[in-house]
């Protein structure tokens, strides 16, 4: 065990922590959600992880998203998988630099337990949502996390095996930016339900 | 004809595929889940799916920002 390892030792069984371990986790997005998701399930104890995004970081990313000024036009996948790795480096991070479309979507996520779905445009979320929900067991998906955390209460829906967290009504816009109280809190949102299911419990258990 | 669309009753005059139901109940967004009894329903399925009095619908509407 790497003293990270160690540490998290304190907190869940042997049992738990293996449990969590053999969990693979795809994320669709590096961004807001996926970055954020991806250090909390880390920090969680999840090691497998599979993460697909075309994008470089840019200084509007800087708000929300787990990057830093040094990660400036540098690839997200590149970057993100450099910081999970100082978390914990027993992670094994695989990344695809490429954008998703439901042409490429059979090439990803192929064996995930959790599929993610973290991408900005609501037209890329059903597809994806939609084309996962059959091929894994749970997908977990964003939708309503823009503006200050006094817009309105996150909430949890339930369809089959998916799960949206969102107010589903705020969308990005000039009135409604991405900010990282309510973007934040939704992705850890997200990271906990997939933690809970891991674990067996109630996906909003405490 | 009787439906329940997120735990709530809604009554529809003839028939309806799952595509003209969502135009009226979501006329502003196209981009939702959907969900009836129990199973879900694609949205390129949406076009050949019949409304059938008492079906339970869910709908989950996404939006942009990720």
């Amino acid at each position: 065990m790497n003293p990270f390892e160690q540490g998290t030792a304190n907190y869940l069984s042997e049992q738990q922590r293996q449990s969590i371990k053999k969990k693979h986790i795809g994320i669709g997005g590096a961004g807001g959600l996926g970055s954020n998701i991806a250090v909390l399930l880390v920090r969680s104890g999840f090691t497998h992880f599979e993460i697909i995004d075309h994008d470089i970081i840019e200084p509007s990313n800087l708000n929300r998203q787990h990057y830093n000024l040094d990660d400036l036009a540098r690839p997200k996948v590149h970057a993100i998988k450099e910081h999970l790795l100082k978390i914990n480096p027993s992670s094994d991070i695989t990344t695809h630099q490429i954008k998703w479309t439901i042409s490429n979507a059979n090439h990803f996520f192929t064996d995930c337990d959790f599929v993610i779905e973290a991408f900005d445009a609501a037209k890329t979320k059903q597809l994806f949502v939609e084309h996962y929900q059959t091929k894994t067991s749970y997908v977990i998906s964003g939708s309503g996390l823009a503006g200050r955390s006094s817009v309105k209460i996150l909430q949890i829906k339930k369809l089959k095996n998916i799960y949206i967290v969102g107010d589903y009504q705020t969308a990005v816009d000039e009135k409604h930016p991405p900010l990282a109280p309510r973007v934040t809190q939704c992705a850890a949102i997200m990271a906990g339900i997939v933690l809970n299911l891991s674990l067996n419990n109630a996906p909003n258990d405490p | 004809m009787e439906v329940i669309i997120n735990g709530k009753i809604k009554l529809f005059k003839g028939e309806r595929t799952l595509k003209d139901l969502l135009c009226e109940v979501c006329p502003k967004n196209k981009h939702l889940i959907t969900e009836v009894n129990e199973t879900i329903v694609k949205s390129a399925d949406w076009e050949k799916t019949f409304i059938r009095e008492g079906d339970q619908i869910e709908l989950v509407t996404f939006v942009g920002g990720g």
